[in-house]
């Protein structure tokens, strides 16, 4: 996996075939190289069960090549399929909350013969952004109030079904990108002004009405780790502890005692940026973190060098969902916001997460034109 | 992208710059909060590095305790009377079982279960951490090994795992000279020092495992392991290995020999034998009947059998020998003499006619012989001191009794003799027995000292109580004519131990005045003719030279006792008839020392509800005397 970016860039002929691929090359760098610092790291945690690594290398190269797969695409079949997408979405979505899996005090799986067992939840961080670029790709700027509540409508039935499910980290995550989107097809400002004060009060309403005593108990654990050390909030203090104790250059691959020695719940999945903090230090977490603001850097540019308004929007809602979870998963894991469950795009384990993402990052690379 | 930039509106290419300006608000935003980010982990990864490192090293760096091995215990001759053993238990590990039910009821099949210990295992799991195995079966027998060896492949949860359990060489013939370990209580967690008991499961219950706890313990021993979150070791660190002191071995005065002649003398009777080497005070041995056997106690899991010992009507987790309380009877006269002796009140030459009756100045009560029958009172004639021993005079000690003041003699027998007092060094237990003085009996009943309280006092009967070890203890001093010699079971230690404060004084610390010397010495003679003095007729004889003076190859000396039982119902149970009938008897007492000269042991017999003591306790007391001259013989032809 390491060595492809770097044949990539010392080898014209790899360049021109990605080129002639009609993938960016700077952004399949980027990518490559998350995933292969994720890869690094995880061989080492999940050394004690090779079946679980090996599918999650088999279901990155399954991403891979459905980011290359949704690349050659063209746009007009993306606007064509958008609401078949977006119905689709819904009723699984709707299917969850009735045959779905419950795990962990929450329905999020579906499990049907003959399909993988996946979370239709991680396919709206595509399917959303498609849906409202749909929407929102002939109507004038700045933006109608009929237009913004229809996008909110668009938005407020999958994202119902998900925070019903109950996935409160899921619903803000998508809500907030969806806004995003919203905002860059010309949203004015006063009503953004108005939209933060009543978001404002919405919040005080939420935390006193609709939240479930898992979701809240979630949040004030958070507030107060210690409160609970055994408890809901032992997850915050072995990440924090696996994230100082990693210092500068950590404490080598495969020898963080925090992961290795199961004292981090959840080290391969939602978790895993605490193990990289342990195992590479600060080195490991900021090289990371720039890396994704590349990728996201990169995304944005390429999304406002989009020939069509569709896919300007379609792609920059795609990228605030990427860069959106990963920096709720680094505040979540550095105990800055509580759990809620946001995995790290591209480096967690988790096999819809990674389909999801690098095929969405397909999506952006065919809507950039050619 | 060529053909639509031509094509643009006004409102498309101000969209365009809108769209463009706000994507850069949002990369900016994304930027600042990725400083943020960035921020938080520098302060995390590097100004709070080291207060993490701390806490991730608490976390996986676990001390663990290993226990001592408890020290041993051998007897005078070196005979090991307790060690330890390893034995092999079933266990349970909580977190391997998927179905517990169907696990028992595999392990039913295989080996013998107590209905009840599924329930028993259920409890215990809880608050316990799930890899931590539970004992369901301890002590394994071979076959039962086999079988579930055999069988492992399908009892997935189920491991054999080693205990270290004390192992007592005699079982139930030696604990109530040794005492007992028992399992640590949850009561017992606030007198020990915790940390050197982790891993231990046992503590000194009775006797000299009590008593010397803290040096049979030793310290504990402990290694650093790295454990992982569900404290499971994962990797031990050899460097940081603080070995464990073992415990110190103890070596008793204890004879095997002796010991052993005792419990088969007493037999089934209930009763208590005590033996002393006057030279040392040493105790050669100590049974209590009925007894236990201490190893069923620690290794069974079968609670129902140790119910039954706990609740059997004659207590065998009693131990008479040190905590059983009888009345001294006629084995108190060759003191209660020594004490008119010693206080001028009378002389060897003194002469009492004995008709068989006592009775008070100006008292209607009447005091009667032992030997009254439907026909006589009985009484032995003119008695002075030294016949009044040999025939066991009841009147001619009512009459000393009488003369005698209670708090002088009370010092005199608590002083001299150990009474009243917990007077051996090293038995935790020991009673104190009841020494009446006037205040005790002001505070215990709220009257005044009777004179016929003196009366009977004379023949040992009334208030007085004592512990078969302390009637060994009085026959000591009268073996050593009068020197103090303290009781103890510790011969020596290959350790300094804690317990011992100071050495013990040698015998006879303290020298008899000349005159006194020749007291001691007479009353041992007298007692001597209560066993040796024979072959002269109807009433002339010593009182136990029928049953054990006839043929006796050495010489000794011995006073007979007869307790009467006061009162014969027991705390809250039916007696039927025959039952009553054999509690109401009388206590039968014997004491002895020999060889006459330089004895070497001192003995003290009660057989509850036995009779009279000359017959039914005196050849007990010789049959234990016997084995230890002999076995002392035998050793003298060997050097």
């Amino acid at each position: 996996m390491t060595e492809l970016p770097q044949a990539g860039v010392r080898n014209p002929r790899l360049l021109s075939w990605l080129y002639n691929a009609h993938v960016d090359p700077w952004l399949v760098l980027g990518i490559v190289l998350v995933l292969a610092l994720g890869l690094t790291v995880m061989s080492g945690t999940l050394g004690h069960a090779p079946n679980m690594l090996f599918r999650h290398v088999f279901l990155i190269f399954l991403g891979v090549a459905a980011l290359f797969v949704m690349a050659q695409i063209p746009e007009h079949t993306y606007v064509g399929l958008t609401p078949f997408v977006y119905l689709g979405s819904v009723g699984l979505l709707i299917c969850v909350l009735y045959f779905g899996d419950e795990a962990k005090g929450a329905t999020r799986w579906i499990d049907w013969p003959l399909l993988p067992r996946f979370q239709p939840s991680e396919i709206l961080k595509v399917a959303l952004p498609l849906s409202l670029a749909w929407y929102l790709h002939d109507k004038p700027t700045p933006l109608r109030l009929t237009d913004l509540l229809v996008c909110l409508i668009i938005i407020g039935i999958p994202v119902g079904c998900v925070f019903a499910q109950p996935d409160f980290g899921t619903t803000v995550l998508v809500t907030t990108a969806c806004l995003c989107v919203v905002f860059l097809a010309g949203l004015q400002w006063r009503w953004i002004i108005a939209a933060t004060v009543l978001g404002a009060i919405g919040f005080v309403v939420a935390w006193r009405v609709l939240l479930t005593e898992y979701q809240i108990q979630r949040v004030t654990t958070f507030l107060d780790p210690d409160r609970n050390p055994l408890g809901a909030g032992w997850n915050i203090i072995q990440s924090k502890i696996a994230l100082g104790s990693g210092g500068a250059l950590g404490k080598g691959l495969g020898e963080g005692t925090q992961s290795q020695l199961s004292f981090l719940p959840e080290g391969h999945t939602d978790f895993m940026l605490a193990v990289v903090g342990e195992e590479l230090g600060f080195v490991g977490t900021a090289t990371l973190l720039t890396l994704f603001f590349f990728i996201f850097a990169r995304g944005m540019t390429m999304s406002r060098n989009c020939p069509t308004r569709f896919g300007r929007l379609a792609s920059a809602g795609f990228l605030m969902m990427f860069f959106g979870y990963m920096l709720t998963n680094v505040m979540m894991v550095s105990g800055l916001l509580p759990v809620v469950g946001a995995p790290l795009p591209l480096v967690s384990y988790g096999g819809t997460s990674i389909i999801t993402i690098l095929a969405g990052f397909g999506v952006v690379t065919a809507l950039r034109g050619r | 992208m060529s053909e639509s930039i031509g094509g643009r509106s006004n409102g498309e290419r101000s969209e365009l710059r809108s769209f463009g300006d706000r994507v850069l608000i949002l990369v900016v935003l994304g930027f600042l909060m990725l400083l943020v980010v960035l921020g938080r982990l520098v302060y995390l990864q590097i100004f709070n590095h080291e207060a993490y490192q701390t806490q991730s090293l608490n976390n996986r760096i676990q001390i663990q305790s290993i226990a001592p091995p408890r020290g041993l215990i051998f007897d005078t001759n070196g005979e090991i009377l307790a060690d330890n053993r390893q034995i092999l238990s079933l266990a349970l590990v909580p977190e391997r079982i998927d179905d517990v039910d169907v696990l028992f009821e595999k392990l039913s099949g295989l080996i013998e279960l107590a209905p009840g210990e599924l329930q028993a295992y259920k409890e215990r799991i809880r608050d316990r951490p799930k890899h931590d195995p539970i004992i369901l079966k301890r002590d394994l027998t071979d076959s039962e090994q086999a079988q579930l060896a055999v069988n492992r492949h399908e009892l997935d949860g189920a491991v054999v795992t080693y205990e270290t359990i004390r192992r007592y060489t005699y079982g139930e013939k030696f604990v109530h000279a040794i005492g007992t370990v028992r399992r640590i209580a949850k009561e017992d967690l606030d007198a020990i020092d915790r940390v050197n008991y982790r891993g231990t499961q046992f503590i000194g219950g009775t006797g000299v495992e009590r008593f010397y706890e803290s040096s049979l313990h030793g310290s504990v021993g402990s290694r650093s392991v790295e454990v992982d979150a569900s404290g499971r070791p994962t990797r031990e660190q050899p460097e940081d290995l603080t070995p464990p002191k073992r415990g110190a071995s103890l070596t008793l005065f204890i004879d095997s020999k002796v010991q052993l002649a005792a419990d088969a003398a007493l037999g089934d009777r209930r009763g208590a034998i005590v033996a002393i080497d006057p030279q040392t005070g040493g105790i050669l041995a100590m049974v209590s009947k009925p007894t236990y056997d201490p190893n069923q106690m620690l290794s069974g899991t079968n609670s129902e059998e140790v119910q039954q010992i706990y609740a059997h009507r004659d207590k065998p987790i009693f131990n008479r020998a040190v905590q059983g309380t009888y009345a001294p009877g006629s084995t108190l006269k060759p003191v209660v003499g020594l004490m008119a002796l010693s206080e001028k009140m009378t002389d060897w030459e003194e002469v009492i006619v004995d008709e068989g009756n006592f009775t008070l100045p100006g008292s209607e009560q009447v005091y009667r012989s032992w030997n009254r029958t439907s026909t006589s009172a009985g009484g032995h004639g003119r008695v002075d001191m030294h016949r009044a021993i040999y025939r066991s005079s009841n009147v001619y000690f009512y009459n000393l009794g009488s003369r005698m003041d209670i708090d002088a003699f009370a010092g005199f027998l608590s002083h001299r003799f150990g009474l009243g007092r917990r007077a051996v060094y090293d038995i935790h237990e020991a009673g104190t027995g009841v020494l009446p003085t006037r205040e005790w009996k002001k505070t215990t009943y709220n009257e005044p000292w009777y004179p016929g309280d003196s009366v009977i006092l004379g023949i040992g009967q009334g208030y007085i109580n004592v512990t078969p070890l302390q009637l060994a203890t009085m026959a000591t001093v009268l073996a050593n004519r009068g020197a103090w010699v303290q009781p103890r079971m510790l011969k020596r230690s290959d350790q300094h131990l804690v317990e011992i404060v100071d050495e013990p004084e040698p015998r006879g610390a303290v020298l008899e005045p000349v005159s006194m010397a020749q007291h001691w010495e007479r009353m041992a003679l007298a007692m001597s003719a209560v066993v040796h003095r024979g072959n002269k007729g109807l009433d002339q004889n010593g009182t136990a030279w029928a049953y054990i003076g006839i043929n006796i190859p050495y010489t000794m000396a011995g006073k007979s006792g007869t307790a009467q039982v006061i009162e014969a119902s027991r705390e809250g149970e039916e007696l039927d008839d025959e039952d009553r009938d054999e509690y109401e008897r009388n206590h039968a007492l014997f004491i002895a020392f020999a060889p006459f000269k330089d004895p070497e042991i001192a003995i003290a017999v009660v057989v509850e509800n036995g009779g009279g003591g000359s017959r039914e306790a005196a050849p007990l007391a010789r049959a234990v005397i016997d084995a230890k001259l002999q076995s002392a013989s035998v050793v003298a032809q060997n050097d």
